[in-house]
């Protein structure tokens, strides 16, 4: 109902974001969990950049390239930021423990709870695009 | 009392050359006119138009603070998208509640007998 235009597209990356959230929720209480786990290697959720580059796509303004071939590419690849899906990494290149483990407890902690506050805000964010709809149909 | 204060710009005739400024800090020869101040002869139909602008700005603003705070979260300070979220939501307030009141006025008209 609401696609193509503003409201839906802010409605749209707010929810893709919040999902990543909720995976990186997931892949931050692993981390944690595992902590003492000899040989284990901490994950990442690498979302955020993806998408910025994607949007950043929609907009840029490129030099046309000249094509002559369908198998030429262009200069500026527009990306949907629909296809952008959010990729756990494994950190295998740090080591901080000399057990092969490379969680940082305190580290992990503060993603928590960064990664929660964020959350948090978004849903204040989605809630306020909702209210402001229902303002004007009120 | 020196001669300065009592003869402003407006008595005095003929071309006024705009000086060169490079900082907003420089004073300028002509002073321009506030672009914030409503001229007095404009319309209500202006008004209201400027108005409209202004709340949809509002909107348009805090929806790009939202996903300036996804993709760049270094650069968007958290109270200035609650503070983004709050404009948006007075000004569309304030223009919701004065077409209310304008469609309440005309109501009133037409029922007077």
């Amino acid at each position: 109902m609401f696609t193509g235009n503003s409201f839906g597209k802010t409605v749209d990356i707010l929810q893709r974001t919040m999902d990543t959230s909720l995976l990186r929720r997931e892949v931050i209480s692993n981390n944690i969990a595992n902590a003492e786990t000899p040989n284990f290697k901490r994950s990442d959720v690498s979302f955020e950049a993806e998408l910025t580059r994607a949007l950043a796509s929609e907009t840029k303004k490129t030099l046309p390239a000249k094509v002559t071939n369908d198998r030429h590419m262009s200069f500026n690849q527009t990306v949907d930021y629909r296809s952008v899906r959010p990729r756990r990494v494994l950190d295998y290149l740090t080591e901080s423990k000399n057990n092969g483990n490379n969680v940082d407890i305190e580290q992990e902690m503060m993603m928590a709870t960064q990664n929660q506050m964020m959350y948090e805000l978004m849903s204040q964010s989605i809630g306020f695009q909702f209210t402001q709809v229902n303002i004007v149909t009120r | 009392m020196s001669l300065l204060n009592t003869i402003n710009e407006n008595m005095v005739n003929g071309n006024f050359v705009p000086m060169k400024t490079t900082s907003p800090l420089h004073m300028k020869a002509v002073k321009n006119s506030d672009p914030q101040e409503i001229p007095s002869e404009s319309s209500f139909a202006d008004l209201v138009r400027k108005g409209l602008s202004a709340a949809n700005d509002d909107q348009i603003e805090s929806e790009n603070l939202f996903v300036k705070m996804i993709s760049d979260p270094d650069s968007v300070e958290v109270h200035d998208v609650s503070i983004a979220m709050a404009k948006a939501n007075m000004s569309l307030q304030m223009t919701k509640s004065i077409v209310d009141k304008a469609v309440q006025a005309y109501k009133d008209i037409i029922s007077m007998r």
